[in-house]
């Protein structure tokens, strides 16, 4: 995946929903700002868990939402990849 | 011919159904089944879930005690953690969390028994397991089919998910929905199951207050909000998307959200089903778990909806369950109609 398109930057929305609370927090990055291997398991959500129709999920667990252009991929938090952990701590609350 | 039945001493008959040979078993389960007396049912439903261990801590415990063991996941995502900070036979621990999960757990245990003589998640004497500690300043709580897990918040958001009695309440209720309607988790019937958490998880700080439909606060999670929050509580059953600044709950169907994210909006829509049984409950007055709670309860254990029930098929299974405990016309079965004709459900 290239980190930029027609010389525009390519941003990165990553949004939390569920929980107990069911809060809605987001975040969002410049694509080419990713280290190599945030990059590569933004690319393994986007394979593994494509698509924006959600799937029934375990009650209060966490659920991960990237979107980057057009692909969207939707991730539970059982399958949230470790190496995306950095990008969480950026995380606020958003309304829903 | 005579019957031996009232013969044999109930301790026998436990004995047989727990070691004897499969004959004298399903004699012993068809003996002990003619006594209507809860000890029976225990041990019954205790068999039927295929577990000696269980079977033999059914007998022994007693009805209407808890078995509960508190874990420490020392800040690890470790939903198997095996270091124990609280069991029935210990001390108090010196860890506050552990001791207010350990409290919680028994006062939503008690709510159950006294209120529904339900015995434990399965009522069949599972043993409830928390762990404290889940996670590194994780901001969550949550049942995984098997243990309840609990963060410690991240201090900003949230201060720590064991000291709001609710938030434990509404988590074990997500054993009990999973054991009786298995509502899925997705959309609609998700918003069925998360609402049923918060009946019930606001009915357990009632009743842990002794307070009326009118006196209570209707609040979720009240207690639990970090200086981020600005708010009194996540959600209110009262006034839905009124808790904290930004909260966007419904609280009828013209709000309704349809959204991809938190599993289709679970935690948002609940706030149509929460708000109508805050209103038949007020509307009916005393002590909730008496009138809706009874209903909202039978619901669930008689399974008078499916796993992909929507709002107007629980609509329509509660007031049906409110003529039938309570008689057609009854102010139960009024007030429980007119409650989802407020929400826009009906
Ligand atoms: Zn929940």
């Amino acid at each position: 995946m290239s980190p930029s398109r027609g010389g525009e930057q390519l941003e990165l929305e990553l949004e939390r929903s569920g929980g107990f609370a069911g809060l809605f927090l987001r975040a969002s990055f410049q694509y080419s700002e990713l280290s190599e291997s945030e990059r590569g398991a933004v690319e393994l959500c986007f394979e593994h868990w494509p698509g924006s129709d959600p799937g029934a999920g375990q009650p209060d667990r966490f659920c991960y939402r990237l979107d980057l252009a057009e692909r969207t991929a939707l991730v539970p938090e059982a399958h949230w990849p470790q190496a995306l952990n950095a990008l969480l701590t950026a995380l606020r609350p958003a309304p829903g | 011919m005579r019957s031996y039945h009232f013969i044999v001493p109930p301790q026998l008959l436990e004995q047989r159904a727990l070691r004897g040979s499969a004959e004298e078993r399903e004699i012993a389960l068809a003996t002990l089944s003619i006594d209507h007396s809860i000890r029976a049912g225990r041990i019954q439903n205790a068999l039927l879930a295929g577990s000696a261990q269980r079977l033999q801590l059914a007998v022994t415990r007693g009805a209407g005690r808890p078995d509960r063991t508190v874990f420490n996941a020392r800040h690890r995502l470790d939903t198997h953690a095996t270091s124990v900070l609280r069991t029935e036979e210990g001390q108090p621990s010196a860890d506050e969390a552990a001791n207010e999960a350990f409290d919680g757990l028994g006062a939503t245990y008690g709510f159950y028994w006294d209120v529904f003589r339900r015995d434990s998640i399965d009522n069949a004497a599972l043993p409830l397991l928390g762990e404290v500690h889940f996670g590194e300043r994780y901001d969550n709580a949550f049942w995984d089919g098997q243990r309840m897990m609990f963060g410690d918040g991240d201090g900003q958001l949230f201060t720590g998910f064991t000291k709001a009695i609710d938030v434990i309440g509404h988590e074990l209720t997500h054993g009990v929905t999973e054991a009786t309607l298995g509502l899925r988790y997705l959309g609609q019937p998700g918003a069925l199951n998360e609402s049923i958490s918060d009946v019930f998880g606001s009915m357990v700080k009632q009743y842990q207050l002794g307070q009326t439909a009118e006196q209570a606060d209707w609040l979720i999670g009240a207690g639990i909000l970090g200086p981020v929050m600005q708010g009194q509580a996540l959600r209110s059953m009262k006034a839905p998307g009124t808790a904290y600044e930004g909260d966007n709950q419904p609280g009828s169907m013209s709000g309704y959200v349809s959204t991809a994210s938190d599993n289709g909006g679970v935690h948002l829509n609940s706030g149509i089903p929460n708000h109508a049984f805050y209103l038949a409950a007020v509307a009916l007055g005393g002590h909730a778990w008496d009138s809706a709670g009874r209903i909202w309860y039978e619901v669930m254990v008689r399974g008078a909806v499916g796993p992909q029930a929507g709002f107007v098929q629980f609509a329509q299974a509660t007031t049906t369950m409110a003529a039938s405990l309570f008689g057609l016309g009854s102010a139960e079965a009024r007030s429980v109609q007119e409650a989802w004709r407020e929400t826009q459900v009906l």
